[in-house]
Formats: structure tokens, C-alpha cells, sequence
């Protein structure tokens, strides 16, 4: 019998995401999968799991969830959220051992906008066009195309070991993890030839700002205006990569994220290097983004050795023991290790 | 601004980075159906050739879009193979299987909501207007802006319209669009638009539990086989329902 999560409590985003829908774009498919694609797939491997297995998305409005019929690991990353076991709390990026009955609260904390919950195996849920990420836009895929309600009930793939200890099992320790910092490395184009110089200039010189308004699909920035050369605002639709930074005829930048069109008919000036695109989607609304230019070879590196972490995760999962998770903050040991270094 | 016109010289591909993964390969800047073939053309060969490391592509009015695992290929390796495939597929003189289909589609009372303000509009009738439409021939450029969103081409000049200044929060499933530029679209689902909505087609272009579950590819063409309003109910009700598709290729 295996264990499964019960929604005690959801805010309004939060969704079912594995690695994403490929294949589809050509069809008018978005990607969707997770906004901060490398916390998810942390969660993930820290449980062995595929980096792109089904997890629950957590938004900044949290979740409250129970584990119900039988034991459930469960592993968990993202932003730095506030985590609670059982009412105590325990660090933001940990493995977590549950019995039936014991419950796990999240909510906002001091940075970042997503967490990622992962369980054996991923969640287990009939996958739609090859994946089981949610379509809130089109409704489908993930539980119904819809996000988590109360009630719902969230099974894993894989069994949890049977055993009646439970709680903080070990720590996830991923320095790859800490997002506070916002410097954002770009790649000029594809049309990058539709702005002006002083505008090519001001992208990479000035600071820009999370504006009100950001959901999966896009996060609009304020900040300098981009100028659009005489070529102007309007082109004949053409794709839109993961992380391409739009500008309308406003001049206002839009970071095009995980739900974004297949297409669009705006100029396109640069584009988030994948390895970053976390921090972008980890921004609050009123915080600074700062964007350095970076090429394809350089992106490329980051995103190597990002994966090699993963391949290396039980390097970074240090056992908890019979260490109190409230003695370890009160070490300030968590926000050490995960504050430390960077890639 | 939206630009069609017809050229007869290839154009020469760039090469345009949209990211570390994904390659934009781009034949023009307008709406063009000599561009669009060799996007199609293009397509085709990168697909026969199975490239290690592509993991999709997506064709466009004027480009390719490919997407890659950077761990897999380089950007750099990735545009050396694509040109290889350019230059073999632009001598291959672009043969793309394409498809001729005929839509039904009703253009009476609540299926053409737009009709009489578009008649309005354009200083011509409600009777001329779908007589221009159903008897153009359509070429589907590309699906985008939601799944099974067509964009098609080829709407006869005296149609194309401005964007109407309140667009419409939402649409009816089928609905057919005109809009600037020789644009048209077929709405998949019930989505906002801009457009007029001139028309309703009781097909589905998008249905998740029906194989096929989209019907038809860029480069198609669509012809419009005009029903009255009693076989736009029927054929909803009898066949789409039933998840039957209700276009026939017809070339």
C-alpha cells in the first residue's frame, strides 16, 4: 500500500508540473513544466527520481498537505519558503519522512516565488500529449487541467519503504539553490537587430524591475524603454523560445516563461540563458533584475555543470540524524549552507 | 505592420540565435507563400534527417524554429548540419506532401456575429463578402497563439480589415476570422480576438480524445464548402459530437 498527499489548504497556483510538454509546439502547444525548471529537478533527483518527474508546483500562496493510508518520503526545494512539519520547522530544501497523519505546511519566506514538492517515483497520473504538466489555459493535463484544490489527493509512482520513524530525513544542501541574487546572463536575438543601439546598451547597463504583473506565462518588467529601431514593433509571427525577452510597442521588456505561445509577432531582443531562468522566475514583484551578456558556448558550460550536480546530488543530501531541525536554524547552519557558494 | 506579397527569388536563410537552445532559421520578414515553402521545405529535411540533439521545430510564416538540448549538440554544430540541409533541400526544390481539404462552414445568424458591422465596414454586402470568402482558397501557414489555432492565408484582399477596436472577450468554438493583413484564423476553442468573426465551421481542429487529434499540417490548403445553418446544427450534432471529423481532403 503506498502512501499518498491530501490538499489541506491551496492558494491559487498551484499545479502539477513534470519536465514539460515537447513536441507539441508546433501545434500551438505550450511547453508549460516548471517555472524554476532547477529546483524542480533538485527535488527530484534528491529521491532518485528523474529530473523531470511529476511534482507538485508551489506558488508564493503556499499549500497545506497531509499524508494519508501509509509512510510517503517526499522531497522539497525552491525559494526560501517557510516549511513546516507537524507545526515545527524544518529547513527550505530537505527530504521528509512522513506517517500517515503528519502533515506538511508552506508558505511565503524571505525570497522566491515557487517550491517544488517531489515524491517516489513522481506523482502518478495518467500523462496527456506525452506529459502530465498542467494547461491551465487550455485545461488539461496534471489533475484536470486545473490547479490543487482541497480534497484532492496526489499519489507517488514508487512505494516508501514501510517503518514507523518519521520526520526531517536529511538536508538538501544545493548551493545551486540560492536565487537572491539577480544578475541574469542573456543572449542577444534572434531580433536584436530591431532596437536601437542605446537600447541594446540600456539592457545590459540598467536595472529593471519586476512590475504587478507575473503568472506562468510571462513576467512584465519595468524599467528603461527599449527602443525599437525604424523596423518597429510588429513582426510576422515567428517562434518564441523558453526565456525570450519580448518588447512590445510600449518598450516595456516581458520575460516569456513556461506557459508562453508557441508563437508570436512581437520583436524578440535577447533570450534568459537556460541555467538562469530560475532566478528570473524566483523574482518577487518590486525586486531588481540586472542582465549580463553571455553567448551560447559560455550558456552552454553553466548548463553543464548544473547537470552534473544533479548527476552528484547525494554529495549535497547530508544526513539529518537525530539532529533537531530548530537546532540547525538556531546554528543559522541552513542559510550557510545554502548561501554560500555559486555557480 | 502585416506585409503580403509574392516574390519568386529563394531567399537566403539566416541564422539567428533565440537562446543557447534554439536556432532560428529565417527565409524572410513577410507573408509569402515562395517563404513559407522553404520553411516547409526545411522542416522536412531537418526531420528526415534526424538530427541528434533536435528535440522539435516549429514552422512559422517565415521561419523554422528549431529547438536542441545544448548537452546533445552546440549551437555551433547544430548550424553547420542545418546548413548542410539547407543547401541539399533548397536544391531538392521543396517537395512538401500537401493536402487539399474542404471545411464546411456556415455564415448565417449567430455563426457570423460580425458579418453585418464588417458589411458596414467595407461598404459592400453581406452576400459579397461570403461569396469572396467561400470561394478563396486558404493556405495554412502555421498553428500558434493556442493548440489548434490556425493562421491562414490567402483571404481576397477586399476582406482585410483593421482589428476591430473593442475585440471580443471571447469566441465560439469553430468561429471563422478575418482580420488585417489577408489574415483569417479558425478559433480552436473559445478565446478573445480582435478580428470579425464572419463565420463558424462545426469542425474541431483541436480534440484531445480523437485520433487525430489535430487535422490538418502547414501548407495545406482549405476550400470552403458553405452549409446553411440547419446542416451546420446537424452536422455538430451528428458527427463532430460523435467525434467524427467533418472536413474531407479533397487534393
Amino acid at each position: 500500500m503506498k502512501g499518498h498527499l491530501r490538499v489541506l489548504r491551496a492558494g491559487r497556483g498551484e499545479t502539477i508540473q513534470d519536465g514539460g510538454r515537447h513536441g507539441f509546439l508546433r501545434y500551438g502547444v505550450p511547453t508549460a513544466g516548471p517555472m524554476d525548471w532547477v529546483a524542480h529537478s533538485t527535488a527530484n533527483c534528491a529521491l532518485g527520481n528523474e529530473p523531470g518527474a511529476a511534482a507538485i508546483e508551489v506558488s508564493i500562496s503556499g499549500i497545506d498537505l497531509m499524508c494519508e493510508i501509509a509512510p510517503l518520503r517526499i522531497a522539497y526545494a525552491g525559494g526560501d519558503f517557510v516549511w513546516t512539519y507537524n507545526g515545527k520547522r524544518v529547513p527550505h530544501a530537505a527530504i521528509l519522512r512522513l506517517n500517515p497523519g503528519d502533515y506538511v505546511s508552506v508558505k511565503a519566506g524571505s525570497w522566491g516565488t515557487w517550491a517544488y514538492v517531489a515524491v517516489p517515483g513522481g506523482l502518478d497520473m495518467p500523462p496527456v500529449l506525452g506529459s502530465r504538466s498542467t494547461n491551465l489555459t487550455s485545461q488539461f493535463g496534471g489533475l484536470d487541467g486545473r490547479s490543487l484544490a482541497l480534497g484532492d489527493v496526489l499519489c507517488p509512482t514508487a512505494p516508501t519503504s514501510p517503518g514507523t520513524w518519521s520526520g526531517l530525513e536529511t538536508l538538501i544542501a544545493a548551493p545551486w539553490l540560492d536565487r537572491c541574487t539577480k544578475r541574469i546572463r542573456l543572449i542577444l536575438g534572434p531580433q536584436d537587430d530591431y532596437f536601437e543601439p542605446s537600447s541594446i546598451e540600456a539592457l545590459f547597463h540598467e536595472s529593471f524591475l519586476l512590475g504587478p504583473r507575473f503568472d506562468r506565462m510571462a513576467y512584465w518588467l519595468n524599467g528603461p524603454t527599449l527602443k525599437h529601431s525604424s523596423k518597429g514593433a510588429d513582426i510576422v509571427s515567428d517562434g518564441i523560445a523558453l526565456g525570450a525577452i519580448q518588447v512590445p510597442g510600449s518598450g516595456q521588456a516581458v520575460v516569456l516563461m513556461a506557459d508562453r505561445q508557441s508563437t508570436g509577432g512581437y520583436p524578440k531582443i535577447a533570450t534568459v540563458i537556460r541555467a538562469d531562468l530560475g532566478r528570473v522566475a524566483q523574482t518577487r514583484p518590486g525586486e531588481e533584475l540586472r542582465f549580463e551578456r553571455s553567448d551560447p558556448v559560455q550558456a552552454r558550460g553553466v548548463l553543464l555543470a548544473l547537470h552534473r550536480n544533479f548527476d552528484r546530488i547525494a554529495d549535497y543530501v547530508s544526513a539529518a540524524g537525530s539532529t533537531d531541525s530548530e537546532y540547525l536554524f538556531g546554528c543559522n547552519l541552513i542559510d550557510g549552507v545554502v548561501g554560500t557558494a555559486r555557480y | 505592420m502585416i506585409t503580403t506579397k509574392s516574390s519568386s527569388i529563394p531567399p537566403a536563410a539566416r541564422y539567428l540565435s533565440a537562446g543557447e537552445c534554439a536556432v532560428v532559421v529565417e527565409y524572410g520578414s513577410i507573408v509569402d507563400p515562395v517563404v513559407h515553402d522553404r520553411v516547409l521545405a526545411l522542416d522536412a529535411a531537418v526531420a528526415k534527417a534526424a538530427i541528434k540533439g533536435v528535440t522539435e521545430t516549429v514552422p512559422t510564416y517565415r521561419s523554422l524554429m528549431v529547438h536542441f538540448d545544448p548537452l546533445q549538440i552546440s549551437q555551433a554544430e547544430l548550424i553547420c548540419r542545418l546548413q548542410e540541409i539547407e543547401v541539399a533541400s533548397t536544391s531538392s526544390a521543396a517537395i512538401v506532401a500537401r493536402s487539399r481539404w474542404l471545411i464546411p462552414i456556415c455564415y448565417e445568424g449567430d455563426c457570423a456575429e460580425d458579418l453585418v458591422e464588417l458589411a458596414e465596414k467595407l461598404g459592400m454586402s453581406p452576400e459579397r463578402i461570403v461569396s469572396l470568402h467561400s470561394s478563396a482558397v486558404f493556405r495554412i501557414y502555421m498553428y500558434g497563439f493556442a493548440p489548434g489555432y490556425i493562421y491562414i492565408g490567402g483571404n481576397p484582399r477586399e476582406l482585410w480589415v483593421p482589428r476591430r477596436l473593442a475585440p471580443r472577450p471571447s469566441v465560439a468554438i469553430g468561429a471563422v476570422v478575418t482580420g488585417p493583413g489577408g489574415q483569417s484564423g479558425i478559433y480552436p476553442c473559445s478565446l478573445p480576438t480582435g478580428f470579425y468573426v464572419i463565420g463558424r465551421t462545426p469542425e474541431r481542429l483541436f480534440v484531445l480524445s480523437r485520433s487525430p487529434i489535430f487535422l490538418v499540417q502547414p501548407g495545406d490548403e482549405l476550400v470552403v464548402e458553405q452549409i446553411d445553418r440547419t446542416t451546420f446544427d446537424a452536422l455538430s450534432k451528428k458527427e463532430v459530437e460523435a467525434g467524427r471529423t467533418v472536413i474531407r481532403r479533397v487534393g
